[in-house]
């Protein structure tokens, strides 16, 4: 462990640093309350609570937030399925292609979103998938079960193979070896690739504007109304719940999975 | 006598590797069997064919009297101590003692008894509470046996269950180990590689290379009596003579093993011997010899005079000390 202490001026470029990144969110909070609602204007001439009654009586918000959390919850559920079994070949068995099959899985998430959505668009077209829930949910899934596969495999390389064995071992079939040893050992790590998956959905733009029809999930709906001007401060709020809803799971995941890097199952 | 474990002509083959090759075996009832070998002899591959985690290429094995080719590890009526243990990280020390009776549907109360019996069969009671990665090698190995021995195994498999603990513990498991499976009336089959350990705990001991069996026998017999070259150097670090040496010695074309401990140094007579090197070793001291090209150790006994490298000695030794072996490795 280090022992030294940092200088005065190390301190102060790393506070800095995180005002920089933390400031601008509050002045989007800050804006929530404001009385003027055409242009964003500092410092705010009022303070309202007025827009949270608005936003709650908009039908268009109710919408797209509800579009928001079916599609994270529903791709995250695809991805937990998929991400784990995927992430249990690749690190339990050896076959052929295995490097290749682990490189591609991570793949959508370093390609830019805008190529997985370009490609996703004229394959659904050349297919002639109608845009619907279903386009936009695959188009998440895409990138979610990455976090959950990259969770997981980690986890299962860090769980002692031997268990498998010693719960067979102890009678349990293969049923029983997933319910009572796999799965304790690797929830934790479920939990946390599901909420970021969650997150990663709840908030994606680029990848849902080109897999969507006509719908409007949250992000995109926000985007709108900002090129609209029309009661303005209904975005901050909404962009307060995005932040709250997006930041409660993420800091859930960090809690789980921290103090998690000795090896399960090593015995020496 | 019932035959526990019975290998007919097995073997297990990994591509072009065999790492078991037509090996025979029969392990009886109540017997404590270990097989010995250097690491890749194959002898934890049969561990781990008798568990089922391994399926024979070719051949079948027994295991009380039934073919076990289609029978999965989960419906055999045999346990194993894991070389690293493989205790349930998530569960506690009662609750991993207690899993193989909760997988087989004992109630609760019933199950934590028995676990708790077996924890004090194995001198860790007190410690039920306790999750595996607060225990210490000694205890996670002793929670192990508990483990596998509280569902009644008819055979228990031992994978280098001592391999991690220091000298003094080995020492102690070893002869725990002893008393428990007598006690018990279990057999037990033991994979190690220490030679020391294999002939003082087994039974019978199976000496493994290159995925065959070279011997198999009772301790003494596998020290005294070792049939091929490699079963000679190996259990024990015997002298190997070549068979030119033992033909001359002898008249007979054979290898010949010759303990070290049976060479002695004498005044006159015997062979002559130039001395390369010495270590000491506490009680003894080892002489390594040079006789017209041979390498040979000795060992002196403690106050006898070391000669200094360079000497020329003359050695000698008892007549039934020089061991023929007529079959070559294999």
């Amino acid at each position: 462990m280090h022992s030294e202490r940092a200088s005065l001026g190390l301190k102060i470029a790393a506070a800095a640093g995180l005002l920089f990144m933390h400031l601008p969110i509050l002045l989007i909070f800050a804006y929530a309350f404001t009385t003027e609602d055409k242009s964003y204007q500092w410092p705010p001439p009022g303070l309202t609570l007025k827009w949270f009654g608005v936003t709650w009586a908009r039908p268009d918000v109710w919408e797209a937030l509800s579009l928001s959390l079916r599609v994270a919850a529903i791709s995250t559920v695809i991805a937990l399925i998929l991400g784990t079994l995927c992430a249990a070949a690749v690190a339990r068995t050896r076959f052929f292609g295995r490097e290749a099959i682990s490189l591609l899985v991570i793949l959508p998430i370093a390609l830019p979103g805008i190529i997985t959505g370009i490609s996703l668009r004229s394959a659904f077209n050349l297919a002639d998938i109608p845009f619907s829930f279903w386009t936009i949910v695959l188009g998440h899934a895409t990138f979610c079960v990455v976090v959950v596969y990259n969770n997981a495999v980690a986890r299962f390389r860090r769980t002692s193979g031997s268990l498998v064995e010693a719960s067979m071992d102890l009678g349990a079939n293969a049923f029983q070896t997933f319910r009572y040893v796999i799965l304790p050992n690797i929830s934790t790590a479920l939990l946390a690739g599901g909420m970021l998956a969650f997150a990663l959905s709840f908030d994606e733009v680029i990848v849902t504007t080109f897999t969507a029809g006509q719908q409007q999930t949250l992000p995109i709906w926000m985007l709108e109304e900002l090129v609209r001007p029309r009661q303005r401060p209904v975005t901050n709020v909404v962009a307060m719940v995005v932040v709250l809803v997006t930041f409660l799971p993420i800091l859930g995941a960090y809690y789980l999975t921290r103090g998690t890097d000795t090896v399960a199952g090593q015995g020496k | 006598m019932t035959t526990a474990v019975a290998f007919r002509k097995v073997s297990r083959h990994y591509g072009p590797v065999r790492a078991v090759d037509a090996v025979n075996l029969e392990v009886a009832e109540g017997e404590f069997f270990a097989m010995l070998g250097p690491s890749g002899s194959g002898k934890t591959t049969c561990l781990r064919l008798i568990a089922g985690f391994e399926k024979p290429t070719a051949g079948e094995i027994e295991i009380f009297g039934k073919p076990s080719a289609t029978v999965p590890p989960y419906r055999r009526p045999v346990n194993t101590v894991f070389q690293d243990y493989a205790l349930f990280p998530h569960l506690n020390v009662r609750d991993n003692v207690a899993y193989g009776l909760m997988i087989a549907g004992m109630g609760k109360a019933e199950r934590h008894a028995a676990a708790d019996a077996a924890l004090e069969m194995v001198a860790m009671p007190g410690y039920a509470e306790r999750k595996p990665s607060a225990l210490s090698g000694g205890q996670r190995q002793r929670v192990a046996l508990a483990r596998a021995l509280v569902n009644k195994p008819k055979v228990l498999l031992l994978d280098e269950p001592l391999g991690a603990l220091d000298l003094k513990l080995r020492e102690q498991m070893q002869v725990e180990l002893k008393g428990l499976q007598r006690q018990l009336g279990i057999t037990f089959v033991f994979v190690t590689h220490d030679q020391g350990e294999a002939l003082s705990m087994a039974d019978r001991v199976a000496v493994f290379s290159e995925g065959r069996i070279q011997q198999v026998g009772r301790p003494e017999d596998i020290y005294d009596r070792p049939e091929t070259p490699f079963v000679a150097d190996f259990v024990g670090s015997s002298n190997v003579l070549p068979p030119e040496m033992v033909a001359r010695l002898t008249g007979r074309k054979a290898h010949a093993s010759l303990r070290p401990e049976a060479v002695h140094l004498q005044s006159e007579g015997g062979l002559e011997a130039r001395v390369t090197g010495q270590a000491f070793l506490g009680a003894v001291t080892r002489l390594t010899l040079d006789v017209a090209g041979t390498p040979l150790s000795a060992l002196l006994q403690k106050g006898q005079p070391v000669p200094a490298t360079g000497d020329s000695v003359r050695i000698g030794w008892d007549e039934d000390a020089l061991h023929l072996m007529e079959r070559g490795n294999g």
